[in-house]
């Protein structure tokens, strides 16, 4: 091997090393080990560049602007509110509701948005209630990777693959996800009652309190509200159709967002802009350039070569590995760099005879996504709804959550994998 | 709080609750008519009253205690 594809590979497991660590923020570290690749000389920056997915960066910001904006409204309150006195207060179908608004919501947005906007108003119902608010963030974080599993924004595995691989378009994502995606909650749904129950019981008075609160006052803007719905739904729409007008999601987003910010005025564009995550933003950015050394050094096309070798070309035996790797890796470390990586590595066992690649995409984008749920530290929303509610007086512990999520995940993986080999593999 | 004033104000109050970064300091539950129900949490009970004050929607402060 080159002594440039040996320093690449030394980059880049010390930088992965330093991301799991969680020691340094990850930002800082991915951007390090990027810079390094092009300092070394093993990229140059111009090859660096290159590498960057700015369909990727284009869909994520365009979908903050938007969501950020729309979140001023009240919209995400009034509809749990509206969904908890449609139950009738009763906890256990609130937190049903919850987990399903959750699941549907981080489908067509970024899952760690979509658990912003809902663990307050969760916070304030299961208060109302007099119940424990764990097992209803619990339920919200399960659904919330799974729901993110059905579309191509609704996870950044998908945003990932979706740019990468031109022919898996929008549609393609949802006809091909979403029928296991809604199983898989479909499937929790019971669960999540047997489990949960005993836990949430309340009073005729308290759910009587939750039936009488008045969910319009919650809409704070209504004007803005109009403007930001009717821009929401362009862009869905536009998601839908972005094959058809030849365009790539990322215009679809940014056309969204620049629509949504002519339209509110300057004043909410400093706000909106301050908003974008975008620490995540560049920790994406250090993550395709450390990765284009592996790839420009020939490290990717070689592991590949090697994953053939093991699994003997069959398309049973690689599919399921991924799926597995994916969802075994992704509960413990960031499914973001895992799925970065294997990218390049798929497209490569494409260039080397594999014709059928389809299966192996969604094997990636269901194990990383799903895999998700297997630990508190699997997924950003995981680790989000924990420090929200830890510092509410809530702790939710690493083995609590592992005793939910790891059982689960595992459930989840088993489908995954039947789905997959019923619709594809035979 | 029917007059539209307090009701205004009452919101500016809310609002300041609900975009801090604490999220269980001062819950606000609102019902029909504009009535509300208000839950503070002990260690934000001086926040709350500050708040009302400055809003001038109080019209007197006694601590028992």
């Amino acid at each position: 091997m080159e002594q440039q594809a040996i320093l690449a590979i030394g980059i880049f497991v010390v930088i992965y090393g330093l991301i799991i660590a969680e020691k340094i923020h990850r930002t800082i570290v991915a951007m390090i080990g990027g810079g390094l690749m092009i300092v070394l000389g093993i990229v140059d920056q111009e090859t660096a560049i290159h590498h960057i997915d700015f369909n990727t960066l284009g869909l994520l910001v365009g979908m903050m602007i938007i969501v950020n904006i729309t979140a001023e409204t009240g919209l995400f309150k009034y509809i749990a509110v509206k969904a908890a006195k449609r139950v009738k207060g009763d906890p256990v179908r609130i937190l049903i509701v919850l987990a399903l608004i959750t699941a549907f919501g981080s489908a067509f947005l970024d899952n760690v948005t979509t658990v912003l906007l809902l663990v307050p108003v969760t916070f304030s119902i299961t208060r109302q209630l007099g119940v424990n608010p764990i097992p209803f963030l619990i339920a919200q974080i399960l659904a919330s990777n799974t729901g993110g599993t059905a579309t191509l924004i609704g996870d950044p595995p998908n945003i990932m693959i979706g740019s990468a691989v031109k022919e898996l378009t929008f549609m393609a994502f949802i006809l091909n996800l979403a029928p296991i995606a809604i199983l898989i909650t479909a499937v929790f749904v019971p669960i999540f009652i047997i489990l949960f129950r005993k836990q949430i019981q309340t009073t005729e008075e308290r759910k009587q309190s939750i039936m009488q609160m008045d969910e319009t006052e919650l809409i704070t803007d209504r004007k803005l509200l109009n403007k930001s719905l009717f821009v929401m739904g362009l862009t869905i729409l536009g998601f839908f159709m972005h094959q058809l007008l030849h365009l790539e999601s990322a215009t679809v987003a940014l056309a969204g967002a620049f629509i949504l910010l002519l339209l509110t005025g300057e004043k909410m564009m400093e706000e909106a802009f301050q908003k974008v995550e975008w620490m995540t933003i560049f920790f994406f950015i250090g993550l395709f350039m450390l990765v284009s050394g592996l790839v420009e050094t020939g490290v990717i096309s070689e592991l590949a070569e090697q994953a053939i070798a093991m699994t003997g070309g069959d398309l049973v035996i690689t599919s399921m590995l991924i799926m597995w790797l994916s969802a075994i890796a992704s509960a413990f470390v960031d499914n973001i760099p895992f799925v970065a990586t294997m990218i390049p590595m798929i497209q490569e066992m494409g260039n080397m005879g594999i014709s059928n690649l389809e299966p192996l995409w969604w094997s990636l984008a269901l194990g990383a996504c799903l895999g998700g749920n297997g630990t508190l530290i699997g997924a950003s929303a995981n680790v989000i709804v924990a420090g929200m509610s830890g510092k509410e007086g809530y702790p939710i512990t690493f083995i609590q959550f592992l005793k939910y999520g790891f059982p689960l995940m595992l459930l989840s993986v088993i489908l995954a994998s039947i789905y997959v080999y019923l619709r594809y593999l035979i | 709080m029917k007059e539209t004033p307090y009701v205004n104000e009452l919101r500016k109050v809310r609002n300041f609750f609900d975009e801090n970064d604490v999220y269980t300091d001062v819950l606000f539950y609102v019902y029909t008519n504009h009535k509300y129900q208000v839950i503070v949490r002990q260690d934000y009970y001086n926040d709350f009253i500050i708040q009302l004050m400055k809003h001038r929607l109080l019209k007197s402060v006694e601590w028992t205690v």
